[in-house]
């Protein structure tokens, strides 16, 4: 059976079935379903939220039901993807670079065709869309991933981009300026033409994943999804556009339709994944010809601007990348770690310090590995990276900032980040060398205090269960 | 302009919808020549209006 998203809940059901939040009571898709994801995220808690009655905005319960918070635990998303979640940066990208090619269907075989609507029988409010936050002007699909082709090779381009459904039949479509989905859009408009477009919603999560991928421009993200997933992605013409624009044949959802030629609308405000509100921007839009969906069709949503929008939907790619372009230059690269806390913008770097010098050379090839990466914190061997108090006892004791912190103004940055002045393209990056200096020759110490550590005889000896029981450790009090 | 402490010249417009008098922010690239035409879309009343029309205005 072909891997989509119910094989993985279903797997999920059963291997892991405390890891998933089913909701009978009804809960709209107004606000209250990214409510409760805002106060699971608080409590540090990420299962697999099921709402079996999500109510629409017009007060009937959608026969479709959601689930959401698919993408947001390191652990699940690590054990879908069948990685060590500690070593996702080396892990990852050999996944994504083992491309499957993907499989045609026939349109009877693919189960997103069950129902067709074409016109003016669609209408998108039909299926449970959030509105995450107080100032989106409506509901927005966040899981959308649009598919495009560049008209000059043929080859096609998937990422996932927001879309605000303000029309049964017409959407608000923001695609930053550097994407490839936008480079698309104005060779179509330059030959005079609207854009062919397919939005697909709704696979398993290695499908996901893949379609996340950091790839080149013309690249198919087809192959790497396949990759990811571990078996060949199962395409399907669109209704539309026929084999000129193939949409997985799995997928729960689809919307097709064109994006007008020099056509920009007001699109926003919208709360996006740092957390925060961005502005209300001109963006294009996109007129739906028709949909395309299983008829018993599960609802993937997410939560933007929560844990949900950045594990497995940003950071393990970016993990990846960074990974794959640092060590190229420097073998002394031990792991990356991208942290939830960070939104994307901070990056953490383990290295074996060898020589003098690399903790700066680290910091210099890893900025430009994405726009988003905004300050990177580089730590020695003995640091846990992905324990952030270990990070920050580094930064407190193993740096000087007039010695230790590289600083890059004038770089080009991802424009959501409310810090950047005008014209919000263009802000300052870079990194602490937290680092203790190498041992000035071989077989010889680092010439740096040592960490405090009781001796080892006696820490190998000494175990806590010998002397308090489990449950009586739990209820002992934290702190902060 | 004003400068506003931390980001100089900032990069989002306060406006005021004219319909419900609450405000939000916009991107300074609706006063791009090539979207200065464009009307604003108000996210609590849906109004749709120039961005002339804002009673009150900060950082344009």
């Amino acid at each position: 059976m072909p891997k989509d998203l119910r094989t993985y809940l279903e797997q999920l059901r059963r291997n892991n079935p405390h890891a998933i939040l089913r909701i009978d009571k009804p809960l709209k898709v107004a606000y209250e379903i990214t409510a409760l994801q805002r106060k699971l995220d608080a409590l540090k808690k990420y299962p697999v939220i099921f709402v079996q009655r999500p109510v629409l905005d017009n007060g009937e319960e959608s026969p479709f039901p959601v689930v959401t918070n698919l993408t947001a635990s390191r652990q699940l998303c690590a054990k879908i993807l069948g990685v060590d979640p500690r070593r996702v940066a080396m892990e990852y990208g050999s996944k994504v670079a083992n491309r499957l090619a993907p499989v045609v269907v026939p349109r009877e075989e693919a189960p997103v065709k069950q129902v067709l609507e074409r016109g003016e029988e669609v209408n998108l409010f039909k299926f449970p869309i959030f509105t995450h936050n107080y100032m989106d002007p409506g509901p927005y699909i966040c899981t959308g991933f649009v598919t495009c082709v560049d008209p000059d090779t043929g080859i096609d381009n998937t990422s996932l981009q927001r879309i605000w459904v303000k029309h049964p039949r017409r959407t608000g479509y923001w695609a930053a300026v550097s994407s490839h989905n936008m480079q698309n859009i104005l060779k179509w408009w330059k030959r005079g033409q609207n854009m062919p477009v397919a939005i697909w919603i709704g696979h398993h999560p290695g499908a996901i994943a893949g379609g996340q991928s950091r790839l080149g421009y013309p690249e198919s993200h087809y192959p790497a999804m396949g990759g990811v997933m571990g078996e060949p992605l199962r395409l399907v013409p669109t209704e539309t556009f026929g084999d000129e624009l193939m949409v997985p044949a799995e997928a729960e959802i689809v919307i097709e339709g064109y994006v007008p030629r020099n056509v920009f609308e007001a699109e926003g405000p919208f709360g996006e994944y740092p957390g925060y509100i961005g502005p209300q921007r001109p963006s294009t839009v996109i007129e739906v010809s028709c949909i395309t969906y299983r008829r018993d069709a599960i609802y993937h949503g997410i939560g933007v601007g929560l844990v949900d929008t950045l594990v497995m939907l940003g950071n393990f790619q970016l993990e990846a990348r960074i990974y794959s372009v640092v060590k190229s230059v420097l073998p002394e690269l031990m792991n990356v770690y991208v942290p939830i806390s960070g939104r994307r913008n901070h990056v953490y770097l383990q290295l074996k310090k060898t020589r003098p010098g690399i903790g700066k050379d680290a910091i210099m090839a890893a900025l430009p590995c994405d726009s988003r990466i905004k300050h990177v914190i580089v730590v020695d061997e003995d640091v846990d990276l992905f324990n952030e108090s270990d990070v920050m006892w580094s930064v407190a004791y193993r740096s000087q900032w007039d010695k230790d912190l590289v600083v890059v103004k004038g770089s080009a940055v991802f424009p959501l980040d409310p810090s950047l002045p005008a014209p919000g393209n263009i802000g300052t990056r870079g990194g602490i060398d937290a680092t203790a200096p190498p041992p000035i020759g071989f077989g010889l110490p680092r010439f740096y205090q040592m960490v405090s550590k009781t001796p080892e005889k006696v820490d190998d000896a000494i175990k806590v269960e010998d002397y308090v029981q489990p449950e009586t450790l739990a209820k002992y009090p934290d702190s902060f | 302009m004003e400068l506003v402490e931390k980001v100089g010249i900032p990069k989002d417009v306060w406006v005021t919808c004219p319909g419900c008098k609450k405000v939000y922010y916009i991107d300074r690239s609706f006063y791009a020549p090539q979207f200065d035409a464009i009307y604003l879309h108000c996210p609590f009343c849906h109004l749709e209006f120039d961005k002339k029309e804002s009673p009150r205005t900060w950082g344009d």
